[in-house]
């Protein structure tokens, strides 16, 4: 994939230096016969104490790049074909799995959308969340109990002296999602990744574990990329997003910049997409068709199907990501006339 | 709504299901899933459902469709009580009455071709639509889906999530319904999509003088389709009325939490939203809490909320209902305090 040629100066103040960086970060899925690009090379920075949202719908390749950074794309299968993810200025993308391993936990930490599949169902939730303390801080197993304790107090687990010994199946759905912050946050990790993680939650606990997940990032500093398709819980908990397209990384900026001036088709036909107060039981503009098949992309700009402001140019080249305003950067051959007017 | 009669009537309906235990699974108690809901629904209407898992309103759904049984109470669809009809007769009714679930991968039989999916139906309910019109028919539907009828012969597979949505919408109007009961349709679909297919139910509903019964947890897709809305909470309903009224003027405490809950896409438009966090989770609809089923979560629960059970009292004149000891009248709502985190 050399089609793109994103530029990747930080537009951040220089004194601070990107936690994470991604540089023209290619992602591919091999099957028996044929190649699915999931993620085309996308360039990205989280800085520490920064909330990152990767917004997009399924498939856009926003998950891959989650798994990529910790390096869990399954395998055989996902490979990533290019680029570099640089963590605190080392690219992991050439570390081994053992060498990497020494960064989970207390630099790199994940959670998913469904807790009961990410805990064992057959150990205490307690054990499970010590199980990083015991293995890397080597504390004794009253030390680790106590800690444990303190964490599950963290994530406002009630009577987590009781809990501590109770197993995933016993929890609540919200409650599970909980433990795996706990579990998550056990070594104090630099970048947490969330990936969807209220997704399967209902919308009052939805807003229990988004304020508990802010508190933690303020009070720990960490710096957080939250992957969801949910432009409510992105503009409510970012600071800044980047929307995904069919593996291309196709706006970003601040998140009110770009949900209040989005400069890309996409990022409107999205922004329509939701039913608001605003046109109640009026039609909705939804964008027309489907996502492309990522084995057969379309040519040029990978939104060109859908959109109704296509022209030959897009058709035939594909855009480059690039700054239309300070920190606002667009993928489209028209990001200024849709900037400015909309689209038609 | 003065409509004369409604096409169905749900009246004080309990669903319950027993609680086995002991060496021989006797049977020792029983959780009401649904207890004691009320609701009509009229010609051409959406009614909306609104609920957290377990409060009860997919086993609504199913009851009204005889696939669980209602312990008491009644449900009139066109003036016969579908509680007290025979499996014969049921089954002659049920045609008007058709079901789109969440999960199309889950309602579609993998092994059948798009045609063959929606000629089923016919073959189930024979007189609806004559065999020699079989072919012309299914091509009406898909283009009435907005799928193209060349794809009849494709199976399901060859689908995406939204079109296999579609198929599942164009099965359902195959027999000519009066009532859709869409439970959480369009939930698992991508934002994109899923207004393409809010838009198709909205044509349809106007085309064809549907009624909806749509269950959804997701307020906003239901405050887009349903001029009438229905909250449920652990199986009681707890606030009903029209849309606006639940939208801008909710009287229910839990109503206005739900609401708080959404998240807003563009929060920075009204920063000052008072935000309500619940605390804790739904409590077990076996053992639910004593008087008002939401107290434990509630901010103003009183002693009287723990004694007496509040009933679905009249908020106004348009059918405006809630079920709270205290509610949150026009007059009062500016002045509520806003509970910590």
């Amino acid at each position: 994939m050399k089609t793109t040629a994103t530029t990747t100066q930080p537009d951040t103040p220089a004194e601070s230096k990107p936690l994470v960086e991604l540089r023209n970060l290619s992602i591919e899925f091999h099957s028996r016969n044929k190649i699915a690009k999931a993620v085309n090379s996308i360039s990205l920075e989280v800085y520490q104490g920064e909330t990152l949202a990767i917004l997009g719908e399924s498939g856009s390749g926003k998950s891959a790049t989650a798994l990529a950074i910790m390096g869990l794309l399954p395998k055989p299968g996902g490979v990533i074909s290019g680029g570099e993810i640089c963590f605190e200025g080392k690219n992991l993308v050439k570390w081994t799995e053992a060498e990497r391993r020494n960064l989970y936990g207390d630099s790199l930490s994940i959670i998913f959308q469904d807790p009961l599949s990410a805990l064992n169902p057959v150990l205490t939730v307690g054990y499970q969340i010590g199980e990083a303390l015991r293995k890397r801080k080597n504390l004794s197993k009253k030390e680790t109990k106590k800690r444990v304790i303190e964490l599950m107090n963290l994530v406002r687990i009630p009577d987590a002296e009781t809990r501590y010994k109770q197993y995933p199946y016993q929890f609540s759905g919200g409650m599970q999602q909980r433990v795996m912050i706990a579990l998550a946050l056990a070594l104090n990790p630099k970048l947490l990744i969330a990936d969807e993680p209220t997704t399967a939650l209902d919308v009052t606990v939805q807003a229990q574990i988004m304020r508990l997940l802010k508190d933690l990032q303020t009070n720990n500093h960490m710096g957080l990329i939250l992957i969801s398709h949910d432009l409510g819980v992105v503009a409510e908990n970012a600071d800044r997003v980047a929307v995904m397209y069919a593996g291309h990384i196709v706006e970003t900026g601040d998140v009110q910049t770009v949900f209040q001036n989005p400069a890309h088709p996409y990022t409107i036909g999205l922004m329509n997409s939701i039913p608001s107060d605003a046109q109640t039981g009026g039609r909705l503009k939804s964008i027309e068709g489907l996502p492309p098949n990522l084995a057969e992309p379309p040519s040029g700009c990978a939104f060109h199907p859908r959109c109704s402001m296509a022209t030959n140019l897009c058709r035939e080249r594909q855009p480059a990501l690039e700054e239309i305003a300070p920190g606002h950067k667009s993928a489209c051959h028209f990001a200024k006339d849709v900037l400015n007017h909309g689209i038609s | 709504m003065e409509s004369p009669s409604p096409l169905l009537e749900v009246r004080e309906l309990v669903t319950a299901f027993p609680i086995k235990s002991g060496l021989f699974r006797r049977t020792t108690s029983e959780v009401q899933a649904v207890s004691k809901v009320s609701f009509k629904i009229y010609p051409g209407e959406a009614m909306g459902l609104v609920g957290e898992s377990g409060c009860g309103k997919s086993t609504v759904a199913r009851t009204i469709l005889g696939l669980e049984k209602a312990k008491s109470g009644s449900i009139f669809f066109e003036g016969k009580d579908l509680t007290k009809l025979s499996n014969k007769e049921m089954r002659a009714l049920r045609k008007d009455i058709q079901l789109v679930f969440q999960d199309p991968d889950a309602s579609l039989n993998p092994r059948m071709r798009v045609r063959e999916l929606i000629t089923e139906t016919w073959l189930v309910n024979p007189g609806i639509v004559e065999k020699e019109d079989w072919d012309k028919e299914v091509a009406k539907l898909m283009r009435l889906v907005g799928l193209n009828p060349n794809s009849a012969h494709h199976y399901p597979h060859q689908f995406s999530g939204g079109q296999r949505q579609r198929i599942c919408i164009a099965r359902a109007l195959a027999l000519r319904p009066k009532l859709i009961i869409c439970d959480e349709a369009v939930s698992a679909l991508d934002v994109s999509v899923q207004a393409q297919i809010l838009n198709l139910l909205q044509d349809l509903q106007q085309n064809l003088g549907l009624a909806y019964l749509f269950i959804s947890h997701d307020l906003s897709v239901v405050r887009h389709l349903c001029n009438r809305i229905s909250v449920m909470y652990l199986g009681k309903m707890i606030e009903t009325g029209d849309r606006e009224d639940i939208f801008e003027t909710p009287a229910h405490p839990y109503t206005k939490a739900l609401l708080s809950a959404i998240p807003n896409p563009k929060p920075w438009l009204n920063p000052n939203k008072d935000e309500i966090i619940l605390e804790g989770d739904i409590p077990s609809p076996a053992r639910p809490p004593s008087g008002c089923r939401f107290r434990t979560r509630c901010w103003k629960a009183h002693e009287i909320c723990k004694i007496e059970e509040p009933i679905l009292t009249p908020r106004n004149p348009n059918g405006h209902c809630s079920a709270c000891h205290f509610p949150m009248l026009q007059e009062s709502s500016a002045l509520h305090t806003v509970p910590g985190p």
